[in-house]
């Protein structure tokens, strides 16, 4: 049902965007209704894809006008409802702004639009001996706008370093439709880093649209070793060992038996040991001389905490094989449940081992199935809880689950999410972890660049710290002039 | 510290809180009564900035001192922000670990001042800089209110990056008092290798060349003679016009093989192997560079920073060298290699320094070079008559507006630090 007014927006998006590039019938929109947290919906008035930096400005230019809200959004692969619109209003879809436009081999930098998919970067530039090191799960699909948006992390981010720290400059536009650059090609550029604070606000600051990255040069070379466990507990102490002892790998995953069972059941099968009870994937890289002391380090420690087994790649065939089960380890969970919910947060390193086993203990209490894969070396756990949205009785016992897992979180010292942010999901927790004048100064942050608060409304702060909860825009309501 | 004194201000009153409630009340109390707050630390970087609006008040955070909680086996430490690098350094070292940050004058530069100050130096190649291991912030902000952000994980996206908005604020949005970072390991072994050449250009190229054979260097630095003479150290002063300095850390036989492969490279380019240094000597040798561009001089003296991309890095420090025969000053130039910031130390030595007008020209004119560039000039120390004449920072981009929006939520009565940050923040 198309409301009165929306011809006379529609013609102006048209103008903008070109008439084939943009949705309002309600049956296209559902496509559009959430990102990858499918429990959260909400349904676009209009989805647009634009092609360059200005129609992106002119489009949020008449989102202001109008009064409507936008939100970002790259392939939606987002766990957070990063990219849901909350309160309807206009999709800016960025999958036409796929260019990589610069590579500077001697700057180490590449300069992309947000529609460019992250592994499509390490893609291009591995004949120059570079690559792009955050490396999120989802990278042959998620786009670097979104990584931008969600400060997204990775396995290989333990010794590199998340999203943030690869971004040079941005070229955004803000709230009113205004493009500014932030941050800098050359280094250290005065003023307050908001290149820095753009990247993770979740959509909420603007919306960029040309973004130059670090490149990393890729190692001489690389060592990828799988360690298999009995037990859980001897998988997580090797791990506070490690980390312990000094030793930076570039990545240090766990993944429980649930996982591997998984995995070795899909057409991710890695070859993992399927017997045992937890395997660790270590990965080493640097040079080889160095190399060899440290992996001696690293089989001397998971020895002493009872490893039944290591294996170490013996080549890119090997090791892309062992990646291969950890990157599609969430995929192939889809066999074990109709439902599943990917949880996220991060506690200390040395806390990591009592709190794997709390996980395990409250899944057990809510009669939830969990599974566990994670950035073991960040602290940064995964726990994959299983359910069947059908059944009320279980959604209502995963969500529970879900929130003592962030309690016991909370109590060691951690924080609600490591990579997925906040968005929609865990915006009511944030009071758990702040006070009202840490979520003040946040906001402060938030009106300075975006004083209408139209950009990807709802998000990130909790509800009563924003400027004001509005209900779904509605075309219908529109201030006077509106129409000019 | 008594008698602090900011481009020719003095300030009416000092103040020592002795813990963050007590700092939080001092500022309240400065806030009711609208008196302008210049928060100190070790001092060492009260030059940095245009001149002050007012200075009523100085805020030492020396009362502020001591290492929080520091957890080896997570490799984060938490720390009062008045504590000094070296202070927290000896800390870490006691568990083989370390801050990598080298900003001059570890034994009085304060964390607080360092983060507050974006401080670096040449390790920033291989480490980063304080937005890369800062993940905890507790503040205190103008009218006295206390916030946190962040926390001791190693990986956060919990609500905005607050840490990064502190960071290089330069103490215009509050008064840190504690602050957590992410240490490292420190490394089995170090090396520097020093190789004299012809030309900035040959250096920064033979830089590069090193990077493309598979060497992981810790800093690499190009300096000029000039810059050489403020180490004492013998193995570095070799009068050659250009020295490029290599330091690898890693365990011992990585170290080694990349020195030999290093030599190798060497071998039939314009280059001339000075000296290697061994771990010791490395330690030694970066501890007296770190601060050698902001070594004490009783004169008249300059210090400018250039940052530039590759292509135009050799050709800004011929602008900067060049600057500093327009101003009859000895020109140090310390070039970060692989960074490609450009720091330039003009002494007086021999001869009168210009009026201000002069130097205020010769600085506009480096600017404009450099801005053309793709990059930025920072003019970090001059005398308090040039400083105002021309805007220390030089930044006049569309950000400046949301800068300043952000200046105005933290600080509405604009208190903090007045007029010392970007476009009179």
């Amino acid at each position: 049902m198309k409301t009165e007014p929306k011809p006379k927006i529609l013609r102006e998006l048209e103008e903008i965007a070109g008439s084939n590039y943009i949705l309002h019938d309600p049956d296209e929109l559902l496509a559009y209704e959430c990102d990858g947290l499918t429990h959260h919906r909400s349904l676009p008035d209009f989805v647009v894809f634009p092609e360059t930096t200005h129609q992106v400005s002119r489009l949020v230019e008449l989102a202001r006008r109008y009064r409507m809200p936008f939100t970002a959004r790259g392939s939606g692969t987002g766990l957070s409802g990063g990219a849901t619109a909350a309160r309807g209003g206009m999709i800016i879809e960025t999958s036409r702004m796929k260019r990589i436009l610069e590579v500077d081999a001697e700057a180490r930098a590449a300069v992309v639009q947000p529609g460019v998919i992250n592994m499509e970067i390490s893609r291009r530039v591995a004949d120059a001996g570079f690559f792009y090191a955050p490396d999120p799960s989802s990278q042959i699909a998620c786009t670097i706008g979104g990584n931008i948006a969600e400060n997204s992390g990775g396995p290989h981010c333990l010794k590199y370093g998340t999203t943030v720290n690869h971004v040079l400059a941005l070229s955004v536009v803000l709230g009113d439709g205004e493009v500014m650059e932030l941050g800098g090609a050359a280094a250290d550029p005065p003023g307050y880093d908001l290149c820095g604070i753009f990247v993770g606000s979740e959509g909420t600051f603007g919306i960029a649209t040309e973004i130059r990255l670090r490149l990393v040069r890729t190692s001489p070379a690389t060592r990828t070793l799988l360690a298999a466990y009995a037990h859980v507990q001897q998988a997580t102490e090797t791990v506070s060992d490690i980390v312990a002892a000094g030793i930076v790998p570039v990545a240090l995953e766990m993944m429980d038996q649930a996982i591997i069972k998984a995995v070795e059941d899909s057409h991710y099968r890695a070859g993992y040991p399927r017997d045992a009870g937890a395997v660790l994937l270590i990965e080493l890289d640097g040079l080889d001389a160095g190399l060899k002391v440290r992996e001696e380090q690293i089989r001397a420690l998971c020895q002493a905490n009872g490893c039944a087994e290591i294996r170490v790649a013996r080549d890119p065939a090997e090791r892309a094989a062992l990646w291969a089960g950890r990157k599609g380890a969430f995929g192939a969970c889809g066999r074990l449940s109709p439902n599943m919910y990917l949880s996220d947060t991060v506690v200390p390193r040395n806390r990591l081992p009592e709190v794997l086993s709390r996980v395990y203990e409250i899944s057990k209490s809510h009669n939830i199935r969990v599974a566990n894969v994670f950035h073991a070396g960040d602290g940064n756990l995964h726990p994959i809880l299983l359910y069947d949205e059908k059944d009320p009785h279980e959604t209502r016992r995963m969500l529970a689950a879900c929130a003592d897992i962030i309690e016991a979180c909370l109590a060691v010292g951690g924080t609600l999410s490591g990579e997925h942010g906040i968005g929609l999901d865990k915006r009511d927790y944030m009071d758990r972890q702040f006070s009202e004048e840490d979520l003040r100064a946040m906001t402060k942050v938030k009106r300075a660049f975006d004083p209408e608060g139209l950009c990807n409304p709802d998000k990130v702060l909790p509800r009563r710290a924003g400027c004001g909860e509005a209900g779904r825009w509605d075309p219908k309501r529109l201030p006077e002039g509106a129409w000019v | 510290m008594n008698g602090i004194e900011i481009d020719g201000f003095s300030v009416d009153r000092e103040e020592f809180p002795a813990s963050p409630e007590e700092l939080s009340h001092t500022m309240r109390q400065a806030f009711e009564a609208d008196a302008a707050m210049i928060p100190v630390g070790g001092a060492t970087k009260l030059h940095l900035g245009n001149p002050p609006r007012a200075a009523h008040i100085a805020l030492h955070t020396s009362g502020l001192r001591g290492v929080v909680e520091y957890e080896p086996d997570n490799m984060t430490v938490s720390v009062l922000s008045g504590t000094p690098l070296a202070e927290l350094q000896s800390v870490l070292r006691g568990s083989q670990q370390f801050l990598p940050l080298d900003p001059p004058h570890p034994e009085r530069a304060t964390l607080g001042g360092i983060v507050s100050c974006n401080s670096s130096g040449p390790i920033r190649f291989r480490y980063g800089t304080v937005r890369d291991m800062l993940i905890g912030v507790k503040i205190a902000h103008p009218d006295g209110t206390r916030t946190k952000a962040g926390g001791k994980l190693v990986k956060n996206v919990t609500g905005y990056d607050m840490c990064k908005l502190y960071t290089g604020s330069l103490g215009t949005l509050g008064v840190l008092t504690e602050l957590t970072f992410k240490v490292q390991p420190l490394c089995d072994a170090l090396a520097t290798v020093l190789i004299a050449y012809p030309s900035i250009h040959a250096a920064l190229e033979a830089a590069q060349q090193s990077m493309k054979s598979g060497l992981l260097p810790d800093a690499m630095e190009a300096w000029n003679r000039e810059a050489l003479q403020a180490v004492p150290y013998p193995a570095a002063n070799s009068g050659s016009p250009w020295v490029l300095m290599l330091r690898f850390g890693e365990v011992d036989a990585a170290v080694r093989w990349q020195v030999d492969k290093l030599k190798e490279m060497v071998q039939g380019s314009p280059g001339e192997i000075l000296n290697t240094l061994s771990t010791e000597e490395s330690e030694q040798f970066w501890e007296k560079a770190a601060s050698a561009r902001d070594a004490p001089f009783p004169g008249e003296e300059a210090l400018v920073k250039c940052s530039v991309l590759y292509q135009s890095a050799a050709e800004t420090a011929r602008q900067m060298q060049e600057a500093g025969q327009r101003l009859g000053a000895r020109t140090s130039l310390f070039c970060h290699a692989g960074t490609f910031i450009l720091y330039a130390r003009y002494l007086w030595t021999d001869s009168e320094p210009g009026a201000a007008d002069e130097v205020r020209q010769v600085f506009q004119d480096l600017r404009r070079q450099t801005t053309s560039a793709g990059g930025h000039a920072v003019i970090e120390k001059i005398r308090p008559e040039v400083k105002n004449a021309i805007d220390v920072w030089g930044y006049e981009a569309p950000a400046l507006e949301i800068m300043r929006r952000i200046k105005r939520e933290f600080d509405p009565k604009g208190l903090l630090n007045p007029g010392r940050f970007v476009g009179g923040i």
